[in-house]
């Protein structure tokens, strides 16, 4: 097994050592050391604690849980794992009665006091934004009797949202992901309406009614999903950050109906020489106290700071579940409706076994080759939904981009450390209203 | 590569890394300056809470109303009392409303503060924006000095700055060091007010005056810091994606039990009927738990997590961790004692510790025939996947056999302590001691590491406590209970015996868990892993003598004999009494380095390490080295080396010299060390 992963950053030479996330800044020795594989001798008592064993976790209730309420999408974008929102079955959407038995039971089992999340996915959820209205309502009520501290979010494409549909976001505490592939070039090669026409500005024009209105969600993300044929990436981000919203990032495909869209050896390469070219943006930004929200990497700074380290890469099935249109209960809203994620129903309750099961198979140290990579307990094994659908093919990729962040977050840390101690005062822009 | 460690850096850069680093002292944690918020282990109170009534007669508040936001703001001004204040102030409670326009900030503070170079008298400004909200804040408060000092209280505006126009502002910031109050209303709405007073003397001579403050005072706003806050996040794969669900709180708890270093059935415990009622949060979680089947009682519910409101309020309610596990109360486990009869008498517990001697040599010698079968290099390998992973295996299973070494020693002296001739003899069959058929049946054996051959090293290395003694035999980790019991019961053994014994027997079971750590970590990185690219392929199973004229025939001998060697030099090192016996025994580790270098050289040229048990008369160099004359390096030379100068000539003229060079290196080194030490 591999104990450490030496790197270097401008700032000199350090060891990660895996369990445990811990990153040490060394000396050239002991760099030189660890490079052919030897402990040095200051970290040997470090080496020896151990943080993450082969035990799986054992499920104890859900506190996130995402609502399939439309499985059909108006849109038919390339890419989508979700075979338009379909999963492989006839378009259908949730009944209003599931929805609130869903809300209903996923709050009964949270205890009071605590946080929750309740999302909404699809499909494009709008589709079936009446559901969307009454289960929030109808939660958002019972959340609040039960001291439940209950936050919404909802992954759209924003092309049908409506006024009242933005009032409901702004006035609940919604997250909300909007799907845009960067500018109009690259999004409408792959994103295009149902009738084969240009949605990007009907998705622009839904984001500029969110970020403009009286009453502003308390969160608007863009995701932007990256194929083979996607643009340079560095544009792309440029492109929507200049829409306004508080963060942007990418997710490339890794398993799709269409193999054209999905990630060869070479996509990966360039995708990597892509995602390191908006680091070096950020970590430039950065150094200058400016803003740019970069989420993949600001998210990874904030993992590697904390010494993140888990031996799965999510929730899925532990503390998350997302539910079919008919109240199939899955590890996952990437796996709707796919036996290998099915974790019991709606009316039947989560099937205890069948969660269990699923994180002893999923355990990182169960994987190949994850129990011998250094980057295990950062990446936990790669997407569930990914791995099982394609294998591990993007290996090389994640450990190329965690080397880049790792060696960022080293530099950084030494130059900026306010920016990880003291994020309230480190931007040179402090035009945060905190008393919305 | 430099040698001095002196000149080495390590130094922790993320917050796991700091966190396990061991700094002599206490942490910075128990400063009571950082009792912020929550979850700083340690503390007894919040000092923020301390300071909060500063100006006689108000109360503020320096915790960020809005945690999750991390924002600054200004000291909140809570209170108004006449009684505390001793007179009349010009402001009352109902200019402190609880309605946002009528929330009243602390915006200036004008007195005397302590600096690096001494008392210094100024005024300092708090902004909702610039920075110097929440913790600063109270740190410019606490540096106030005793003596004269006055407020400056206002609204905050909408844009989040002090809610003052520039003539109020002037006229305020005038009045602030003019001693007087002074208080401007409009339409009955405080504009802003400037107090002036003393203030208040909180400590006196560094003790806290207890009439300020009421019970739950100063740690209203601690947690308890033993208390793991983990919550689960949803879809939440950082490592390649943006996640999916983008509403997660990131200020949340994080739900990361796997971080904790024990589990298993019985570390989570049934919280439903143990937790106290008072807080209401898990009874009811447990009675309204059930709807549908959506989660049923079960002992791993992980407990409760607790928000910001619930800290703030039930932190003395909140559960300790004890082993590793969060529990309401602690009831001490009664020590484990045996019942009488099973008591054993000295005598057998004598005889007990001289079979335990040879079971430690025959496990040591089957973990170094097991590391001995690994196919791994004998330097560390580049980063090659398979090498790198032998290469691990190889040395985990090695560490073990050189520790047992240690038992070896241990046990040894336990006998000497107690007046009794050493042992050096080694187990064949495993014995009943009991005569119940309950021990483990095995017979000594020289076995590849095969996965079978692991599982027997986890088994016969298993903590007792893990074994059902119905099911399984006792283990080794039993047997010294056993010992360690009757030790500490009986009547047998005088208080000294006892304080020496029970420390070393209670040494050798704590080590015995970490071999049994080891070796179940070597069998996590072998699962699911053909046994064919880790072992050699030519290693036999108890292998026998080689024939006359086989390359590897000479190697075979010396490696036998280099066993002997090592034998001999312990059978020294346990006959000395003295407080070096640990630098002895690391003097004789030398004598297994060089048995590491035949053993590899007999392997490298086709054959197997024997370990041939030498006959009684030779295994005791004892009494050569005793009888022997000169210098203690003399007669160490004649005892250890001599006998192993013949065959090491043969190994030289039989194209191996590089390797008796490099034992015989070893051996000089041993003795040198042995020699300092006599």
């Amino acid at each position: 097994m591999t104990d450490l992963h030496p790197f270097r950053s401008p700032h000199g030479a350090h060891v990660l050592l895996v369990d445990g996330s811990r990153i040490y800044d060394v000396d050239e020795d002991s760099y030189a050391e660890a490079a052919v594989g030897k402990v040095p001798a200051g970290l040997r008592d470090a080496v020896r604690t151990q943080y993450v064993d082969e035990t799986a976790y054992r499920p104890g209730g859900l506190r996130a849980l995402s609502l399939n309420v439309a499985q059909g999408c108006n849109m038919s974008c390339s890419y989508c794992y979700a075979d338009e929102g379909r999963f492989g079955a006839h378009a259908r959407l949730m009944s209003v009665d599931m929805g609130r038995m869903a809300a209903e039971r996923f709050l009964n089992q949270v205890p009071p006091g605590q946080d929750a999340v309740l999302g909404y996915m699809g499909g494009e959820p709008l589709l079936n934004a009446r559901v969307l209205h009454e289960v929030t309502r109808f939660a958002a009520d019972l959340a609040a009797r039960r001291n439940i501290s209950l936050r919404f979010s909802v992954t759209t494409n924003g092309t049908l949202l409506r006024d009242e549909d933005i009032t409901l976001l702004g006035d609940f505490p919604f997250s909300v992901a909007i799907s845009l592939d960067g500018g109009r070039a690259t999004n409408d090669a792959q994103r295009r309406l149902r009738n084969g026409q240009s949605a990007y500005d009907r998705t622009v024009e839904g984001i500029r009614k969110l970020t403009s209105a009286k009453r502003r969600p308390r969160h608007v993300s863009l995701r932007a999903t990256v194929t083979p044929r996607s643009g340079e990436l560095p544009m792309m981000l440029e492109d929507m950050f200049a829409l306004g919203v508080d963060e942007a990032g990418f997710a490339p495909v890794l398993a799709s109906p269409d193999p054209k869209d999905m990630f060869d050896a070479a996509d990966f390469d360039r995708f990597l020489t892509g995602m390191i070219a908006c680091g070096e943006r950020a970590v430039g930004a950065l150094s200058d106290r400016q803003r740019f929200p970069f989420s993949n990497f600001e998210t990874a700074l904030g993992e590697i700071h904390r010494g993140s380290h888990r031996p799965y890469p999510c929730g899925a099935a532990a503390g998350y579940a997302s539910v079919s249109a008919e109240g199939g209960l899955f590890g996952c809203h990437r796996a709707i409706d796919d036996p290998a994620f099915a974790i019991g129903s709606i009316e039947d309750g989560a099937d205890r076994e069948a969660q269990r099961d699923f994180l002893e198979r999923r355990h990182v140290l169960q994987q190949e080759p994850c129990r011998t990579c250094w980057a295990r307990f950062l990446c936990g094994g790669g997407c569930h939904q990914e791995v099982l659908a394609r294998g591990r093919v993007g290996c090389d990729y994640i450990r190329g981009w965690l080397e880049f962040c790792l060696s960022a977050y080293a530099d950084l840390s030494s130059r900026i450390p306010d920016y990880f101690d003291e994020p309230e005062t480190f931007f040179k822009d402090q035009s945060v209203e905190p008393f919305q | 590569m430099s040698e001095n460690l002196t000149n080495r850096k390590i130094l922790p850069r993320n917050l796991t890394a700091r966190a396990d680093k061991w700094v002599r002292g206490n942490p910075v944690t128990v400063r009571p300056e950082s009792g912020v918020d929550n979850c700083y282990p340690g503390l007894e109170f919040d000092q923020r809470n301390l300071d909060k009534r500063f100006f006689p007669g108000l109360e503020f508040e320096f915790h960020g109303i809005f945690p999750p936001l991390q924002i600054s703001i200004p000291p909140l001004l809570r209170s108004v009392s006449n009684e505390k204040a001793g007179r009349d102030l010009p402001i009352e409670q109902a200019d402190v409303g609880q309605s946002f326009d009528k929330t009243i900030y602390l915006w200036a503070v004008w007195g005397t503060f302590g600096t690096m170079t001494g008392p210094q008298r100024r005024v300092e400004r708090f902004s909702g924006l610039d920075g110097t909200g929440g913790l600063s804040a109270w740190r410019v408060v606490h540096d106030l000095e005793p003596g004269p000092i006055a407020l400056l209280l206002a609204r905050r505006a909408a844009e989040g700055g002090i809610d003052l126009d520039a003539a109020s502002t002037l006229e305020a910031e005038t009045a602030l060091q003019s001693g007087q109050d002074l208080v401007r209303r409009e339409n009955d709405r405080l504009v802003f007010a400037v107090l002036s007073g003393e203030r208040a003397e909180y400590l006196v001579d560094g003790v806290i005056n207890p009439d300020l403050y009421e019970v739950g005072d100063l740690s209203r706003s601690l947690c308890a810091p033993w208390q793991y806050d983990f919550t689960d996040c949803g879809c939440f794969y950082w490592a390649s994606n943006k996640p999916d669900l983008v509403a997660l709180n990131a200020e949340g708890p994080q739900l990361y039990n796997f971080q904790r270093a024990v589990r298993g059935p019985g570390q989570e415990r049934p919280v439903a009927e143990v937790l106290d009622d008072r807080t209401g949060l898990l009874t009811f979680a447990i009675r309204d738990f059930n709807p549908g089947g959506w989660s049923t009682r079960e002992p791993e519910f992980p407990g409760h997590v607790m928000n910001y409101q619930a800290l703030l309020n039930d932190w003395e309610v909140l559960n300790p961790v004890f082993d590793h596990a969060e529990s309401p109360r602690f009831t001490p486990e009664p020590a484990t004692k045996l019942p009488p009869a099973d008591v054993l008498p000295r005598a057998e517990v004598l005889r007990r510790l001289r079979y335990l001697a040879t079971v430690e040599h025959g496990l040591m010698v089957e973990y170094l025939y097991a590391h001995y079968s690994v196919d791994a290099p004998r330097t560390i390998p580049g980063t090659d996947l398979v090498p790198a992973r032998n290469f691990d295996i190889a040395r985990s299973v090695l560490s073990v056999a050189i520790d047992e070494m240690r038992h070896f020693r241990w046990v040894n002296e336990i006998l000497r302590e107690l007046g009794h001739s050493m042992e050096l003899g080694r187990v064949g069959m495993f014995e009943d001691l009991d005569g119940d058929a309950r021990f483990i049946s095995h017979d000594f054996a020289l076995k590849p590491l095969s996965a079978p051959q692991l599982d027997w090293f986890i088994d016969v290395e298993r903590p007792s406590d893990q074994v059902d003694p119905d099911k399984a035999g006792d283990t080794i980790d039993g047997l010294y209970t056993r010992l360690l019991l009757s030790i500490r019961q009986g009547t047998d053994f005088s208080e000294d015996e006892r304080a020496r014994l029970l420390h070393l027997i209670k040494l050798i079971i704590d080590e015995g868990f970490d071999h049994f750590t080891r070796f179940s970590n070597v069998r996590v990185a072998l699962a699911g892993i053909p046994a064919g690219s880790w072992l050699r392929a030519a290693m036999p199973e108890n292998p026998r003598p080689l024939a006359d004229g086989h390359p590897a025939k000479v190697a075979e001998i010396v490696a036998d004999r280099a066993y002997s060697t090592v034998l001999s030099a312990l059978g020294i090192v346990f006959s000395m009494s003295n407080s070096h016996a640990g630098d002895f025994l690391q003097a004789a580790r030398y004598a297994m380095y060089a048995l590491d270098d035949a053993a590899h050289e007999v392997i490298t040229l086709g054959g197997a390490p024997l370990f041939t048990l030498p006959e009684t008369g030779d295994l005791l160099a004892g009494p050569s080295f005793a009888t022997a004359s000169g210098t203690p390096e003399d007669r160490l030379r004649t005892s250890l080396v001599a006998p192993m100068e013949t065959v090491l000539d043969d190994l030289r003229s039989s194209g191996s010299g590089a390797v008796a060079d490099s034992m015989q290196k070893h051996y000089a080194r041993m003795i040198e060390e042995m020699a300092r030490l006599m």
